[in-house]
């Protein structure tokens, strides 16, 4: 599949999803104006990526998420979840997958938001200081 | 006495570029409080929830029994010894005080803890007892504070009323 790459803005995410590498990461900070709007093709991408996979594509190797954010609005949070269940559903389908949920340092906020998410989603993430 | 130090003052109605103004202009008077990591961000957060509501809710009312009402929406945040106070103003219809009342009431009435709880289960099936994605700004705000969000409303004319809001942060 054809890599997804939506370069960042003052206010949206840079997107990286790279199905070679098998790398995936969100990094910047996220409070665009319409959230569904800006998530859509990120959320298609990963819909398409996982079918293909369903349909008896190599699984092996780790499949790593990486989240690089320093702020993300309360309208984020429900499509950075959204982002993260369909990487359960790459669990459920046998794939290995890590979650890195960078931070910085004494930003308590951002390290409670990853440890939140991961409660919810019940994946374990690997919190990393940048 | 408690001084109260104005820290920044917006008077008028939002296009979203202007919320990035007005996070530069606060992110710039605070910088010289030399405020711990976790204060500053929660400041922006409630900053940016606040403004974003007030946008989106301006999108929702362009109705000329609102917009050609005299008072615009505002947006100040203020600075005592022990706490930021951060204040919005912007008009509603009246007929939809009691949602929003009833709304605020629910976040006002739970632990940290239960709030955490409800946001959750927000994101994770967008099931909440309101319409709207307001919901999860307030409930973002109360979550920042860890106090209860200070609100009330002005009647302006027989449609139309004023929804004040306070936030407080604390420096401790």
């Amino acid at each position: 599949m054809k890599q997804l790459i939506i370069p960042k803005t003052d206010f949206a995410p840079r997107i990286n999803f790279d199905s070679t590498n098998k790398t995936f990461e969100v990094t910047g900070v996220s409070r665009p104006e319409n959230a569904m709007q800006f998530f859509e093709p990120a959320l298609n991408w990963l819909e398409a990526y996982i079918d293909e996979l369903s349909k008896g594509s190599n699984v092996e190797g780790t499949y790593i998420l990486t989240f690089r954010l320093t702020y993300f609005n309360s309208a984020s949070a429900r499509f950075i979840f959204r982002i993260l269940e369909y990487f359960k559903r790459l669990q459920l389908l046998g794939c290995q997958i890590q979650i890195d949920w960078y931070y910085d340092k004494g930003d308590d906020i951002i390290i409670e938001d990853g440890e939140d998410l991961s409660k919810a989603i019940d994946i374990p993430f690997n919190f990393v200081q940048k | 006495m408690n001084q109260k130090e104005v820290v920044i003052n917006f008077c008028g109605y939002l296009k979203y570029e202007t919320i990035g103004d007005i996070l530069s202009d606060l992110k710039e008077q605070i910088s010289k409080y030399n405020l711990k990591v976790v204060i500053h961000k929660k400041i922006v957060t409630v900053t940016i929830e606040s403004l974003e509501n007030m946008y989106k809710y301006y999108l929702n009312v362009k109705d000329p029994r609102i917009s050609n009402n005299s008072r615009p929406p505002i947006f100040m945040v203020e600075k005592t010894e022990n706490e930021f106070l951060i204040h919005t103003g912007n008009t509603l219809f009246k007929k939809d005080v009691p949602v929003l009342v009833e709304r605020l009431e629910i976040i006002n009435n739970r632990t940290k803890d239960e709030l955490k709880e409800l946001y959750k289960n927000i994101i994770t099936d967008g099931q909440f007892s309101m319409k709207g994605g307001a919901g999860l700004g307030f409930i973002e705000m109360a979550k920042m504070s860890g106090h209860k969000l200070d609100f009330y409303f002005e009647e302006l004319d027989d449609d139309v009323s004023y929804f004040n809001l306070a936030v407080k942060i604390t420096l401790n």
